[in-house]
């Protein structure tokens, strides 16, 4: 197992005293936790530093832990002078990436966790069992009435000192009109609670799944409508699709790009009445002119009175 | 207004769901970090299923980060608003992405 040195992982020398611990742990916790991260490994590099954070700021640990690292480097010192078998311990060949928890709880016990910290407390009396979280994406059209979805987990937990796992599958209703970041909590269907403590609880953290064609926006949804000049010019019905199934939508004579056309109703279900869809007008030019419609181009450019850029002559 | 069970709950339940004391809950209250979705009196009070994860967000902060229960309400402030920030990012790329894209190719 490695030796880890947990003042090495909190950047501080090994006399620091208990104000520059604290500082560096703040500092390395607001550059780490997954709450205010957006670090790769945040969640991992935490861990590491909430280890150790939590040996060194408690002072009878933090002297066990002195006694264990001063033990090691006296026992290094022999192997350096040929002095082999120095009482069993920690593996004085360091490994890379050896689990800092194994080490933790090698010498302190199972992990007891700080309230409300970002791990669960395992203690032996009657404990709510651990929550569990899991993101689940919905795509729109799944939101439009009441769908049932499968949803799969594996959690692992502590049982009577045993590593438990254990794999779920379970049916879930997810009610229509659920929006990007809501939660749905399935009572007792996390991990088994200790002695008469009851289970505790599944979150599915709703992730709305990015659709080919339309945007959100609250209860509403943009859809971009591409239109040939003429089109716009002339005007068009066009047929557009919605999440549920095509409409014919008017587009009026002389459009412009960038404008909204509301067709009511055909949104996303809120909670409160049902959301619109807009249209919003794109127009397109043709990759390509023949002789024959460059010749019209040009009857145009002669005849049409019309300046793009008067906003440049202001 | 629905108050289905999977997606609500009422102050009990949000009491013993959440890592922090019901003092600690009524304190965000006030500060409006957790807003019941319905009910005028706390008997009444129903609130999102997400308001369990901001009270045991609040709990993180305050124990993870070592800050002082009183500072937690801005963080929390500021945490939310960055979030809504990053999402109307988002969306706004990919309105501009569906608007400008085939102009560049």
């Amino acid at each position: 197992m490695e030796f880890k040195d947990y003042y090495a992982v909190l950047g501080v020398s090994p006399d620091a005293d208990d104000k520059t611990i604290k500082t560096a742990y703040r500092k390395l916790a607001r550059q780490y936790h997954p709450d205010v991260s957006s670090h790769e490994d945040a969640e991992e590099k935490f861990k590491e530093v909430a280890e150790a954070y939590e040996v060194l700021h408690d002072k009878n640990k933090r002297a066990e832990y002195d006694e264990i690292r001063m033990a090691r480097s006296q026992r290094q010192r022999y192997h350096q002078h040929g002095n082999q078998g120095f009482g069993a311990g920690f593996d004085a060949n360091d490994q890379t990436n050896a689990d800092f928890e194994e080490f933790f709880s090698s010498i302190f016990g199972s992990r007891s966790g700080r309230g409300g910290g970002f791990y669960q407390r395992e203690e032996a009396f009657s404990r709510k069992g651990g929550d569990i979280e899991i993101e689940m994406p919905i795509f729109l059209e799944e939101t439009l009435t009441d769908t049932t979805k499968p949803v799969d987990f594996t959690m692992r937990y502590e049982q009577q000192g045993q590593l438990q796992e254990k794999t779920k599958s379970l049916k879930v209703k997810i009610p229509a009109g659920v929006t990007d970041g809501e939660r749905i909590r399935l009572k007792g269907q996390g991990t088994p609670g200790t002695g008469n403590a009851p289970n505790g609880d599944l979150y599915l953290h709703i992730r709305l799944v990015p659709h080919p064609l339309f945007d959100v926006e609250g209860h509403n949804l943009i859809i971009s409508v591409p239109l040939a000049p003429w089109e716009a010019a002339l005007g068009k019905k066009v047929r557009v699709p919605t999440l549920g199934g095509h409409i014919e939508l008017t587009i009026p004579p002389d459009s412009q790009t960038g404008q909204r056309l509301r067709i009511k109703g055909k949104g996303l279900v809120g909670k409160h009445g049902q959301g619109d869809l807009y249209a919003i007008l794109k127009v397109v030019m043709p990759p390509k002119s023949d002789a024959s419609v460059n010749a019209l181009w040009t009857q145009l450019a002669q005849q049409a009175d019309f300046d793009p850029r008067t906003e440049w002559r202001k | 207004m629905s108050s289905s069970p999977i997606l609500y709950v009422n102050f009990e339940e949000l009491c013993e769901c959440a890592t922090i004391t019901e003092q600690q809950i009524l304190e965000l209250i006030d500060q409006e970090i957790i807003r019941p979705t319905t009910g005028q009196v706390r008997e009444e009070w129903q609130f999102s299923v997400t308001c369990i994860s901001i009270a045991n967000k609040a709990a993180r902060i305050h124990g993870d980060l070592v800050v002082d229960w009183d500072d937690v309400p801005l963080i929390l402030n500021l945490l939310d608003e960055i979030d809504t920030l990053r999402s109307e990012n988002m969306q706004l790329r990919s309105r501009l992405d569906r608007f400008i894209n085939s102009c560049e190719k």
